[in-house]
């Protein structure tokens, strides 16, 4: 039963055009931002767009924060709502009852095809937008690396290095202008200090000593790295490490609309009517999440915890909301497949 | 499933299937237990009897106020209820004040910490290390290596992790305010005695500080502040509260508090990381040598021109601006709607007989009250948890001061 939904759901030209469509998004405004290079401001965009520039490793997270407010869910109320609805709404309900399956089999079986479109989309949009991120941005930004090397290597008095590096300029990051190529995105540009604040000697020992690396190594080190949310590098293991962590996530927040347009596919016949019903349920929480008067229903809003995938990017990694969020999808779950399951069940399937 | 509620329902006995009625209301009967039970399930947890060791209010408040030697790592979440308009200068303290700020803390000892601001998509860290401290911005890729901070500074995140705000505010009451015991409290796992320091004294907005503690060895884990109106009766609610979510009283894995920069992102250096460390660096002379009453308490060396007078939570703070930097507050203040109020001031005299122009307005809060005054083209700021007749006169002191020879 299991693999006869799978087929139907993949053999269908609109899964692979949902898909698409989604994949299609991520990959536009890379195409945009790599021809212009102009990012988001610090803190404002989607996350993670304006440290793609510096390496295009980290695209995935962003692809995936372009389509999870909006996309990501219409699609999955757009899968989970027609999956029974659907059915029923062409007349083929009733045949697919006719064969020697129970209901509930047949429910689980629509579960896990919309869990097996959750996790296509998602592998989809991260492994496609890793390849559009790496072609057009780079693994690691040619002009950062050259910025990094007297950083990671101590001579030269640049950024971390133990050494005097008082070059009195308003900052001690005094890395080689690389040609005069630095680009004003370049994050080894040095910043302006606090207004006022002169430049100072010597800053304190322990508080970030320079580790002595081959040249080499240090191009190698620096062309790898992306800093993680709390400054940490990530090497490009953990980073995919994250990433999956990230995606597995994401791919549970999803499974909570899934659940609500799967139990109002059971209800109407009509799947515009039970996709259309489960975005108005995620609106509403949207709406709910922001009020602080409603602080009192938040935790238990579906959408609440869907941003902490972001938090496999601190260092260390901030488990507290990933946890909470779990809880929350797999409590939404359980509830509405058993409603699903006790409407559909005795249900009189006219259709 | 269905096959044993069926079976339930039938009583066992093969007997003829009931009408799909019962079935179906038996079936959505489980679905609203369930429902119900995962509902409840955090209602019962946060209900749950708090049973605590018995300590004395006072024997309690002396162990919080000592605590800061005692290694943490946790998740607090502060709020704070000022609701202060955004004044681009003071912005990092009005939005701390005036939300709810996420923080991430690693404490191993008072020079050993590392405390990290979560933003939806990013991040500033501060390292505090025996010789200086690191701010990391995620936002903007900046690594900067700070000298030191003068001791009277701007409020910080850091400042409301609950025990750094529980010693900060304990150590600003005086000995004789009376403590009383508040009924005990979970939180974040620990089953923490509560005490109430009522403050006596009416030049401070402060009505009470509620702390939580564990009563072991006295971690504050929850703080609140309430104010008192001029009668001196408590505001029902907190203006400002702070607790621990998540706590862990192991000692911080040392790694977690050395800096790990990573290649690439901008490093800087600054002598101070805020913004009266910079202003307070002129001359002692720069700020009288007394406000309402008070004297100035000695300054700290580098910091000269920062002005702190008293100790306790009615102290005041007054630091010299630049007057262009004064020119544009107070117009922020014009416009900060009944958040601003304008102070009138009696210009002073100077030498030759001439008076020069004196302009001066505050920003109002319930707890905290800034003021920005304005004489000729010198100007400075006033700020504490204090109430207006004690701000008035504090600005009037110091425009007296202005045009003394």
């Amino acid at each position: 039963m299991m693999v006869v939904e799978l087929r139907k759901l993949f053999r269908r030209p609109r899964t692979w055009v949902t898909i698409g469509l989604l994949c299609l998004l991520p990959a536009i405004v890379a195409v945009f931002l790599a021809s212009t290079r102009i990012a988001p401001p610090p803190g404002q965009g989607a996350a993670f767009l304006s440290a793609v520039l510096e390496s295009g490793s980290l695209y995935p997270a962003a692809a995936l924060a372009l389509v999870l407010p909006i996309f990501l869910p219409v699609a999955v109320a757009v899968i989970a709502g027609d999956t029974v609805a659907g059915e029923s709404g062409a007349g083929t309900l009733r045949y697919l009852l006719v064969r020697p399956v129970g209901r509930t089999k047949l429910l689980l079986a629509k579960l896990v095809s919309v869990v097996a479109f959750v996790v296509a989309t998602v592998a989809a949009v991260a492994g496609s937008s890793y390849v559009v991120g790496v072609t057009l941005f780079g693994a690691g930004d040619p002009v950062a690396v050259v910025n990094a090397i007297p950083q990671i290597s101590g001579p030269g008095g640049g950024g971390s290095s133990s050494s005097a590096g008082g070059s009195g300029g308003g900052s001690a990051a005094s890395a080689p202008s690389a040609g005069g190529s630095a680009s004003a995105a370049d994050p080894a540009e040095p910043a302006p200090a606090a207004p006022g604040a002169p430049s100072i000697g010597t800053p304190g020992a322990d508080t970030g000593s320079p580790t002595q690396l081959d040249p080499t190594e240090a191009r190698e080190r620096a062309a790898d790295s992306v800093a993680s949310l709390s400054g940490d590098p990530l090497s490009p293991a953990d980073l995919a490490l994250r990433l999956l962590g990230a995606m597995a996530y994401i791919t549970i927040s999803m499974l909570g609309v899934g659940a609500i347009a799967l139990f109002l596919s059971t209800v109407t016949a009509s799947s515009l009517g039970a996709t259309l019903g489960a975005l108005a349920a995620l609106i509403t929480s949207q709406v709910l999440v922001t009020l602080d008067a409603a602080a009192s229903v938040t935790p238990y809003l579906p959408t609440r915890y869907w941003l902490a995938w972001i938090d496999f990017f601190r260092d260390p990694i901030f488990l507290r909301d990933i946890r909470a969020g779990l809880i929350v999808q797999a409590a939404y779950v359980v509830i509405l497949m058993l409603a699903a399951w006790a409407n559909f069940t005795t249900k009189d399937v006219a259709q | 499933m269905t096959a044993v509620l069926d079976r339930l329902r039938s009583g066992g006995d093969g007997g003829s299937p009931p009408p799909i009625r019962s079935v179906r209301i038996r079936r959505w009967a489980v679905v609203a237990l369930v429902a119900a039970l995962l509902v409840a399930v955090p209602a019962v947890v946060a209900a749950w009897p708090v049973s605590t060791a018995e300590v004395s209010p006072s024997e309690l408040r002396d162990r919080a106020a000592a605590s800061g030697e005692l290694p943490w790592s946790g998740y607090a979440e502060a709020s704070g209820g000022l609701n202060l308009p955004d004044v681009a200068q003071f912005s990092d303290v009005t939005t701390l004040l005036s939300g709810t700020s996420r923080l991430r803390g690693w404490y191993a000892a008072p020079d050993r910490v590392r405390v990290d601001q979560l933003y939806p998509a990013g991040e500033r860290s501060r390292y505090t290390t025996p010789t200086g401290q690191v701010v990391w911005d995620y936002g903007a890729q900046l690594l900067t290596y700070v000298r030191r901070d003068p001791f009277v500074r701007l409020p910080r995140p850091d400042d409301l992790l609950p025990p750094q705000l529980a010693r900060r505010l304990l150590s600003g009451t005086l000995p004789e305010d009376p403590v009383s015991a508040l009924p005990a409290r979970r939180v974040a796992g620990v089953d923490a005695a509560g005490f109430r320091v009522t403050v006596a004294d009416p030049r401070t907005t402060v009505g009470a500080v509620d702390v939580w503690a564990d009563p072991a060895d006295g971690l504050p884990v929850a703080v609140e502040v309430r104010i008192k109106n001029t009668a001196g009766t408590l505001a029902a609610g907190p203006v400002v509260g702070t607790r621990f979510l998540e706590l862990d009283r192991e000692t911080p894995d040392p790694a977690l508090l050395q800096v790990q920069p990573t290649p690439g992102v901008g490093v800087t250096r600054s002598p101070t990381s805020d913004l009266f460390g910079v202003l307070g660096r002129g001359s002692p002379d720069a700020v009288p040598a007394a406000v309402d009453g008070v004297d100035r308490v000695a300054p700290q060396r580098g910091f000269a021109a920062i002005g702190k007078y008293g100790s306790t939570l009615s102290q005041l703070i007054v630091v010299p601006l630049p007057a262009d930097i004064a020119g544009s507050l107070l117009d922020n203040i014009d416009d900060a709607g009944s958040a601003g109020r304008s102070i009138s001031v009696t210009p002073p005299e100077n030498a030759l007989g001439r008076t020069a122009n004196a302009t001066a307005g505050a920003l109002e809060s319930p707890l905290l009250r800034l003021a920005v005054l304005r004489v000729g083209n010198r100007a400075w700021a006033v700020g504490g948890l204090v109430p207006d007749d004690v701000l008035d006169r504090a600005v009037a002191d110091i425009a007296d001061s202005a045009g003394a020879p």
